[in-house]
């Protein structure tokens, strides 16, 4: 003969069994969740930074695309696809004609790294100054690109070229 | 009084299960921010300052009525002969000073600043494409470099290997 009260027993702690071990892989399930978000987001996290650093590598080579044109490149000998003539850029500053002539362009200038001068350029100045700004407005965000600023030197009776920099502002680019 | 003994062993292993993962967690975590994959990244703005600086005419002129030589030449000079300038100074004298001068005006480094150091070395390869080391040209270092950098390579040819400038930009 079966002992019933005890059968009912034997039940229920069964299915109490069942229920502590359902909450343990519940508990050990939202843990991994938990450690798999946490590492999703720095992985996504690094993935962002990576783009944005590829984006502006983009910016970069566009602004020195600058140094290659018409307006801009040395031409004298050797073939330098990254040497700013200093000296059109001097004359190409105060003509009116090129008013406007760059659009969506917010800043426009050169400016020389080494040998470090200080001040505008102007045709009195120059070439004992640091900068030639072509295009001046505001509220724009700027880049920069490495260039050599190559000119005719008569001290030393040939080229010179300088490191300097092209600085480009587009505005709204954030 | 068994009932109890029961309990507190399946309260004994639920804790054990949870410490165990969490030591696994701890550990997993403490690999990956102890040892960071080194961030070594190949840049644009680096390659375009070395392109640049390699086109800057120095102040060495080397024989009489002869023009100032380009960086670029002034470090052929410096691995082939280290001749002497005009001005008494040795080709590669004047490539690291001018190259010093150069990265100076250009990147400030300090614990202060974004970048924390510098690291720029030339070295001639007999064959680059092995990177079979034969000998520097030279070597300056500013600041401390760690194993994050950014950083490029410019290749100057002479025969019959070349030299290889390296820039390691270190944050």
């Amino acid at each position: 003969m079966m002992d019933l009260e005890n059968v009912k027993y034997s039940n229920s702690r069964g299915q109490f069994k069942i229920q502590q071990m359902v909450f343990v892989l519940i508990a050990v399930m939202i843990l991994f969740g938990i450690v798999s978000v946490f590492f999703v987001s720095i992985r996504f996290g690094s993935l962002k930074s990576g783009v944005e650093d590829q984006r502006k590598e983009a910016v970069f080579e566009q602004v020195r695309k600058m140094a290659g044109t018409p307006e801009f490149i040395w031409t004298s000998s050797e073939s330098c696809a990254s040497c700013v003539d200093m000296d059109k850029l001097i004359l190409l500053k105060n003509r009116t004609s090129y008013k406007g002539f760059w659009k969506d362009i917010s800043l426009l200038k050169v400016s020389r790294v080494y040998p470090a001068y200080t001040g505008e350029c102007t045709l009195g100045s120059y070439p004992e100054c640091n900068s030639i700004t072509l295009v001046q407005g505001d509220n724009y965000e700027s880049y920069e690109s490495f260039v050599s600023l190559c000119r005719y030197d008569g001290e030393i009776g040939g080229t010179r070229c300088e490191m300097g920099k092209i600085i480009m502002g587009f505005e709204g680019v954030k | 009084m068994n009932k109890d003994k029961r309990g507190q062993e399946e309260i004994v292993g639920f804790v054990l299960i949870v410490v165990l993962v969490v030591v696994i967690f701890v550990i997993f975590l403490g690999i990956r921010l102890r040892s960071p994959e080194p961030a070594q990244k190949e840049s644009e703005i680096v390659y375009q300052f070395l392109e640049s600086s390699m086109e800057q005419t120095t102040d060495c002129v080397l024989s009489q009525n002869s023009r100032n030589v380009v960086m670029d030449d002034l470090i052929k000079e410096c691995y082939s002969s280290n001749n002497l300038c005009s001005s008494g100074e040795t080709a590669c004298g004047e490539v690291e000073d001018t190259m010093k001068k150069i990265l100076n005006n250009t990147w400030k480094v300090g614990v202060d600043y974004l970048y924390k150091g510098y690291i720029v070395k030339a070295n001639y390869f007999v064959n680059s494409s092995n990177q079979e080391q034969n000998e520097e040209v030279f070597l300056i270092t500013q600041g401390n470099c760690d194993n994050s950098f950014i950083g490029n390579s410019y290749w100057i040819p002479e025969f019959p290997g070349s030299i290889i400038v390296d820039v390691k930009l270190c944050s």
